[in-house]
């Protein structure tokens, strides 16, 4: 059922320093990931890279997300993050239809840098607010989660 | 470790602030947040950090902190209220309780630029931001997220806390800061271990303050780190009080 994409059936992977993919969904804070998808082209020069429009800045590619700032060892966001900022790796983002993500769901993946890591306060807790940039000319795409 | 490490008890009120190194925590009131960020100066060879400071972006730093006004000896007033000082600024986040081995942390080597006094709620309060010190081929500028080695306790003997994962090695070495809160005026040794299977140790940041008098002290090392790291404390005389925070780079880091 096409319907039923409900956003507590999001899961985000980001892949940590030694290019592992870590599932930080239980860490990632609902109602704070933004910046899935792409930007119409409208300013584009013919021949141009879309996707280098991004790098430079004249499209809006940021990926953002707040996380709870779990320690755990290898799994945890905040192991996870500190050990990348400033670093390209990969980035996916996965839908569940009416379920946890599974083979054949929707799913969005690139390289992005993470360019951004504050801890901040939210509702008394300490939580990490990232900013995920493009990280190379070939861009994200939507795809589907393969078996 | 935080009694439930799944990150959601990590609540402000078992976040501990220190200045210096001067506990300020139980005057706290907030702080905006702790950051780090990574962008591209425009001018290539122009220094990351001036360029920060004068676009009035940031590369790391601790803005908005906020303590009640208190002029007592070594309290906030005293702490705060000259600027342009450099001062090792440290945050240390408690999960369910005060802050233990393990936690999550964040620090760097500051310069206070500002002081300011506002009331909130009808009280005194003094505020002040913390700016990186350094410039940008220093490795806390892109590591100021790190882990507690060593929480804020007396010590009156020889002690070996426990070891913590970082879940891999790291190639790009790391740094450390010591905070000495407390002391008797005795003499200790401070130094951080690394180990590739927890059970096999050796020296591998060690830190030169004998914990003789309140302090703090950055320590960096350029070569690989194991997988898992510890702090030792060695008493030859008195008790001391030592807060050790260790810092790992990322791997690739290029500063």
């Amino acid at each position: 059922m096409a319907k039923d994409i409900l956003a507590n059936y999001i899961n985000i992977l980001v892949d940590d320093s030694g290019s592992v993919a870590r599932n930080l969904s239980t860490d990632l804070i609902p109602g704070t990931l933004d910046g899935v998808g792409e930007e119409g082209d409208s300013i584009s020069m013919a021949g141009q890279n879309q996707n280098e429009y991004y790098l430079i800045g004249r499209k809006d590619g940021d990926l953002t997300c707040q996380f709870f700032m779990n320690d755990t060892a290898t799994t945890g966001a905040h192991t996870v993050l500190k050990g990348i900022l400033g670093l390209v790796r990969t980035v996916t983002v996965q839908f569940g239809t009416g379920a946890a993500p599974t083979t054949g769901d929707p799913e969005w993946e690139g390289e992005y840098i993470l360019q951004s890591l504050r801890a901040v306060i939210v509702d008394g807790k300490m939580a990490y607010a990232c900013v995920f940039k493009r990280g190379d000319a070939t861009g994200p795409a939507w795809t589907t989660i393969s078996a | 470790m935080a009694v439930t490490p799944s990150g959601k008890d990590k609540l402000l009120l078992y976040t501990r602030l220190y200045i210096g190194a001067y506990s300020l925590c139980d005057h706290g009131i907030t702080f905006n947040e702790c950051m780090a960020e990574i962008e591209t100066p425009p001018i290539d060879g122009w220094c990351q950090n001036a360029y920060y400071i004068s676009s009035g972006k940031w590369t790391t730093g601790i803005s908005g902190v906020q303590l009640l006004m208190d002029d007592d000896a070594d309290s906030t007033l005293d702490r705060l209220k000259t600027v342009r000082t450099a001062v090792s600024v440290a945050l240390l986040f408690g999960g369910g309780g005060a802050p233990a081995v393990g936690d999550p942390c964040y620090g760097i080597p500051s310069i206070q630029p500002n002081t300011i006094t506002n009331l909130p709620d009808g009280r005194v309060a003094i505020q002040a931001d913390f700016l990186p010190a350094g410039d940008d081929r220093d490795a806390y500028l892109i590591t100021p997220f790190g882990v507690v080695l060593s929480p804020e306790t007396s010590l009156s003997s020889t002690t070996t806390q426990n070891s913590v994962d970082l879940g891999q090695a790291h190639a790009a070495g790391a740094w450390g800061m010591i905070l000495v809160t407390a002391s008797s005026g005795g003499t200790w040794s401070f130094i951080i271990q690394d180990s590739a299977n927890d059970t096999d140790w050796a020296s591998y940041l060690p830190f030169t303050i004998t914990g003789d008098t309140i302090e703090t002290e950055v320590v960096t090392q350029s070569s690989a780190c194991d997988r898992y790291v510890r702090a030792v404390c060695t008493r030859t005389s008195g008790t001391v009080t030592p807060v050790i925070l260790f810092f790992a780079n990322p791997v690739d880091v290029t500063p």
